[in-house]
């Protein structure tokens, strides 16, 4: 065991103000001359290459013209396809704007001539997508649509890395090889395309000055925009369409160029024509009135929205409020203090109780985010005028001593509103604080709940944190200060009233987070998933996403490019995230207070989460080491959960929601690890999945071709059947421990080779094009495969890729593999027992994955940690590694996403004055000896001054570690002081514990000196149970009626 | 600028007078000067007007050589699917003048039905 570097949060520079984006009042695509685009690879192709196209322009359903886009070159090598393409398009005939017409054939210079005008050619790309004021273009994966389609992609350079200009035939010219491509003519400028989260951001370069047409040219990607609108991030193209109520095929699609596979371009188009529609008239619902409405006026920008957190952020802004950061003027001190509050979900557990079946309560808190935001009044202080500032330190300590006693005095909605925003500095002394670690093997970052010992330096800690530490440490934690933003008054000029939804109206006086989590339930019991799905997205970015978020941007820093970060969006105010989720791990922490108060113990908990062992009248489970553990009977946990029901906003919105099955048929947990879990109960056949994760298999790993889709629940039927199998497993391995096997994978066809696990990715970056071979002929926007090769041989190569074909994959074994490493054609398999030559690679089998769900990951154990001003690293977001994981970049590169806040001797805020301060105290021969530097470098750093950055950055490496494996210094002897003594050889940190000490000794001889005496643990006062369920109820719980069975009075009886 | 109600949205304010069967080149005179719809300036002109459909359909001007009856009849045509898209009515209402009625009359003795009566 060794103790890891505590990662904080840094706050970057707060920059201009944000500015609130203009009010957006645009027609939607039903009345809207739009370019609507498709274009597909060529099948017969060995690379990604540009097979056949189709265009359409069009006003909603009516179609001015369309067009099927053929290579030039066609007609020359293949001109029986070119004759039947065009066969095929003389029959297709549509009812247009201007009469009865047909599809026409045109070649791709002839389509993407920069030269066209719409007198001449009203089809093609120049007059539809550029020179038309207002024009708007339509495409489903627009990066590769355009790709396909372009004569030079370029990766953009310097602080615009990892984005790509795209110059479509005829609007580019590289003079010569290498050089820069330059547009050819000043007022056709080259496509800017960016990957975004979900889909593409395509936007046109600028013009020369003076040149070209003035206006807004719009790129919509259908991707982005269904995300927008249904919150489903994981969804392909179908599944989009399917959640929009689209019949649609899956895309993309790789076509041959002929007659039938112009027919499939068409089809294709046809979908994302019905799809953007269908898109359009649901964005219509959204901030409209009926007249807006009535008018066919949106109020989203369709091109510029990306995600559902982009519609959370118009909420304030259709009130006119003023962007938080605007009008409250905190420091950049502030800033950096809330920062540094700021921690992501509680996620650990029991591990003894881990890959073993047990009875169990799932309790989930309903709607965490927005409960948390409720009580603590963020939409006052969002609408607030400005904000004061209130020293509520005393407060805050009596609290932590009440609720020490009784953790459910902190379940007081009165109490929340008292605090509200509230951060406390605080001095750690042992007990357990949430902290980020710097764990090498997690590049995404690591958060763990250990006992935290601070020297040198406070923390800063919402006051959630700070009572969540001091019920479990049951013991007040030293509060150095505790500071509450009061909102002040209210921003003049708010408008009252803001449509949001057809059936959802907002005031002013209300928190909008409520309605849209009461409109949210109405969705879910109406049964309209989609709905619900996206305002559950919606309502947390609003008060926590948001609030939180930070956008990445490439700095240049003394010539060197560095990954940084700035707000993101209006409404970024660390403050309201930082307490909002600091609340809901104050809530799992009461109750996992009240859960060991009662002798149980929580198997695993996440976020907003818990897994209480438990089963209808208690017992014990005794696990294979012959130790114990706790069973809580279901009414036992009822009383716990009941007591956090003061927390209800409205009757309809408990606080918890609890799984626990039937008296006669308990729900059983199995526990594999982090985010791994099932929720089930055995019936006759089998168990029957109540809920399961699938972190690490669907949406990681591609459907097998066996076993496509989804299943109702909305997770990948793959990753259910994965599940499954673990469980019949786990259960197996109860009854007979020897002979229990796993079964085969469902999705295996008996007898056949295994489906591999591959992961389907696509060129977003140029970082990611330039890991792959050039053989295999992939560019900007690309789909390819990549094969995990297993590792029970010694083989030679780490990784294998393939153009993805698009489909099921039934036809893995028989795509054209590479190695990534090499661009070497190679033949792949599942089965050790292929013997063919040439020798195959093995790739891992699905199977084997889906077999990894149940086996913990290894992370290096952490007992607890210290905070000392030059122990702790200053990092941003993580988002960035997620996102670069998601995308298959290589881990070098993943590691380099996350910013670091140092400057270039490597020292992180404030910790150029800690090392001068260290020097000093230790003395520059005593310094020399414990980093290893030069007694000279340690003069000189005594002396106020710096060595060159290289020697800084290694005596800073040697001094983290050594203040990582604990305090540098002895500590005050007197016992319950872990101050470390300053200088000398002094016992004591402070005359007055000297002193302290000597009275104990001379009171008591043989007795160690005391610092204080510590509060003892009260034992939770049990109130009586209920008469009519038996619950036992806590605190407030027992002085009103049941809230398990509504008896009327508890205490009465 | 008249106020009226736009036959395309319905909107009440400021409206144009539309010539829907437009001209036969820039410049020169309307084909039929009496044969006008409102229309509110955004369908007029617009983001997704009527001015713009217009052009990317093809109907702007008449193509070279192109009978101007069967022109003035394509636009017409053009105008009526437009009005039904949006779910409107789409009425000429040939008062005061007889316009519309020679049109027909015009793109009726060009179909080979001399006299027919609309």
């Amino acid at each position: 065991m060794k103790n890891l570097p505590i990662v904080l949060r840094a706050a970057p520079p707060m920059g201009e103000d944000p500015k609130p984006g203009l009010p957006v009042r645009v027609k939607g695509l039903a009345s809207r001359s739009a370019l609507y685009l498709f274009t597909t690879a060529d099948a017969g192709a060995d690379g990604d290459t540009f097979g056949l196209g189709a265009a359409i322009v069009a006003c909603g359903a009516l179609i001015a013209q369309a067009v099927v886009i053929v290579p030039d070159d066609l007609g020359e090598r293949d001109p029986v396809a070119l004759a039947e393409v065009e066969r095929w398009a003389a029959t297709q005939r549509f009812d247009g704007l201007a009469g009865r017409a047909s599809w026409r054939v045109v070649t791709l210079a002839e389509f993407t001539d920069p030269k066209a005008t719409v007198e001449d050619q009203p089809w093609a790309f120049q007059p539809a997508a550029y020179s038309t004021s207002g024009a708007v273009t339509v495409g489903a994966d627009l990066g590769r649509t355009l790709s396909l389609m372009a004569e030079h992609v370029v990766a953009r350079k310097g602080t615009h890395a990892g984005k790509w200009e795209v110059f479509l035939p005829g609007w580019g010219k590289r003079y010569e090889a290498g050089s820069n491509v330059s547009t050819t003519l000043p007022h056709r400028p080259g496509l800017r395309v960016e990957h975004r989260r979900v889909g593409w951001q395509v936007s046109f370069g600028p013009r020369e000055r003076g040149n070209g047409q003035k206006g807004r040219k719009d790129f919509v990607d259908l991707l982005s925009l269904a995300y927008v609108l249904d919150g489903d991030r994981a969804a392909g193209f179908v599944e989009h369409a399917r959640n929009a109520g689209v019949t649609a095929e899956e895309l993309p699609i790789v076509a041959p160029v002929d007659a039938v596979g112009a027919a499939q371009v068409a089809q294709a188009l046809d979908d994302i024509r019905a799809l953007a529609l269908a898109l359009d008239d649901k964005a219509a619902g959204w901030f409209t009135t009926s007249v807006d409405r009535q008018d066919g006026i949106r109020r989203i920008d369709l091109a510029r929205s990306s995600s559902p957190a982009a519609l959370a952020t118009m909420i304030p802004a259709r009130f006119s409020a003023t962007p938080p950061l605007t009008k409250f003027h905190l420091t950049h001190g502030e800033h950096q203090r809330w920062f540094e509050s700021f921690h992501g979900g509680w996620a650990d557990g029991d591990e003894r109780l881990w890959r073993r079946p047990f009875q169990a309560v799932y309790a989930d808190l309903s709607s965490a985010f927005p409960l948390v935001a409720h009580h603590v009044g963020w939409w006052s202080l969002r609408i607030a005028d400005h904000l004061g500032r209130e020293i509520v330190t005393a407060d805050l300590k009596r609290l932590c001593a009440r609720a020490i006693a009784d953790p459910t005095v902190v379940l007081d909605p009165a109490t929340w509103q008292r605090f509200g925003i509230t951060r406390a500095e605080v001095v750690p002394q042992g007990e357990p604080w949430y902290v980020d670690v710097d764990d090498p093997t997690r590049p995404d970052g690591r958060c763990v709940t250990v006992p935290l010992v601070a020297e040198g330096r406070t923390a800063n800690y919402s006051w959630f944190d700070v009572v969540g530490a001091a019920v479990r440490a049951r013991r007040v934690p030293e509060i150095v200060r505790a500071v509450r933003l009061v909102p002040v008054g209210r921003e003049f000029g708010l408008r009252r009233r803001v449509p949001v939804l057809p059936e959802l109206v907002c005031n002013l006086d209300d928190d909008p987070a409520a309605d849209l989590v009461r409109r949210r339930r109405q969705a879910k019991e109406g049964g309209d998933s989609v709905l619900s799905a996206q305002l559950h997205a919606l309502v947390n970015a609003l008060v926590s996403g948001n609030p939180s978020r930070l956008d990445s941007r490439l700095r240049r820093v003394s010539g060197t490019l560095t990954v940084a970060e700035q707000p993101g969006g209006t409404e970024h105010f660390m403050p309201v995230a930082a307490t909002v989720q600091a609340g809901a791990r104050m809530l799992l922490a009461v109750l996992d207070r009240l859960v060991t108060d009662l002798g149980g113990t929580v198997a695993y908990r996440n976020t907003d989460s818990s897994i209480i062992p438990a089963s209808p009248g208690g017992g014990t489970l005794t696990l294979p080491d012959g130790s114990t553990i706790h069973q809580l009977a279901w009414s036992e946990v009822d009383g716990v959960l009941g007591a956090f029901e003061r927390l209800a906003p409205e009757p309809a919105w408990p606080v918890w929601k609890t799984e626990r099955g039937a008296d006669d048929n308990p729900l059983r947990c199995l526990v594999f690890g982090q985010q791994r879990h099932v929720e089930y109960v055995l019936k006759p056949d089998g168990p029957e999945l109540i809920d399961w994760t699938e972190s690490g298999l669907g949406g990681r790993w591609s459907d097998p071709a066996g076993m496509p889709g989804r299943c109702l629940d909305g997770g990948r039927a793959w990753s259910r059947a994965a599940v499954l199998r673990e469980v019949v497993y786990a259960e197996a391995l109860v009854v007979q421990p020897k002979d229990a096997i796993r079964d085969t994978a469902p999705w295996d066809t008996p007898g056949a080779v295994r489906f591999p696990a591959l992961r389907r990715l696509q060129v977003t970056t140029p970082t990611i094009k330039a890991t792959l071979p050039e053989q295999l002929g992939a560019q900007l926007g690309s789909r390819f495969l990549e094969g995990s090769v297993s590792t029970l041989r010694d083989q030679s190569v780490h990784s294998v890729v393939a153009l993805d074909p698009g489909g099921d994959l039934a036809g893995w074994e028989t795509l054209r593999w590479l190695d990534r490493a090499t661009g070497m054609p190679v033949r792949v398999t599942t089965s050790s027992l292929d013997t063919d030559r040439p020798d195959p690679v093995l790739l891992e089998s699905l199977s084997a994955r889906a077999a990894a769900f149940a086996r913990q990951l290894p992370s290096a154990p952490v007992d607890s940690a210290v905070l000392t001003p030059l122990s702790v690293q200053y990092r941003g977001r993580v988002s960035g590694v997620l996102d670069a994981g998601d995308g298959g970049e290589p881990e070098d590169v993943i590691r380099e996403e996350r910013p670091e806040y140092v400057d270039i001797y490597g020292f992180g805020p404030g910790q150029r004055k800690a090392l001068f301060a260290l020097v000093k105290e230790l003395g520059a021969s005593e310094f020399a000896r414990q980093t290893g530097c030069t007694p000279r470098t340690a003069r000189k750093l005594a002396a106020g001054k710096l060595p060159t950055p290289a020697t800084v950055r290694r005596i800073l490496a040697v001094v983290r570690t050594r203040e990582c494996e604990g305090p540098r210094r002895p500590t005050c002897a007197l016992d319950g002081c872990s101050r470390p003594i300053p200088k000398g050889a002094r016992k004591y940190c402070s005359p007055a514990h000297s002193d302290r000490a000597w009275r104990s000794r001379t009171k008591d001889p043989g007795r160690r000196p005391l610092a204080r005496p510590r509060r003892a643990a009260v034992d939770l006062v049990t109130e009586p149970g209920c008469p009519g369920c038996g619950a036992v109820l806590l605190g407030a719980a027992a002085t009103g009626p049941c809230p398990v069975c509504s008896y009327p009075s508890t205490k009465a009886s | 600028m008249k106020a009226g109600v736009c036959v395309l949205c319905g909107w009440v304010g400021p409206i144009s007078l539309h010539h829907i069967t437009g001209r036969p080149g820039p410049g020169r005179p309307y084909l039929d000067p009496d044969i006008v719809i409102p229309l509110c300036p955004p369908c007029h002109t617009g983001t997704g007007g009527v001015h713009p459909l217009l052009r990317v359909a093809g109907l702007a001007w008449p193509r070279p050589g192109e009978d101007l009856d069967a022109f003035r009849l394509r636009r017409l045509g053009f105008h009526a699917r437009l009005a039904s898209a949006a779910g409107r009515r789409f009425v000429l209402d040939s008062k005061p003048s007889d316009a519309f009625a020679g049109v027909a009359f015009g793109a009726g003795d060009r179909l080979g039905s001399p006299g027919m009566l609309l």
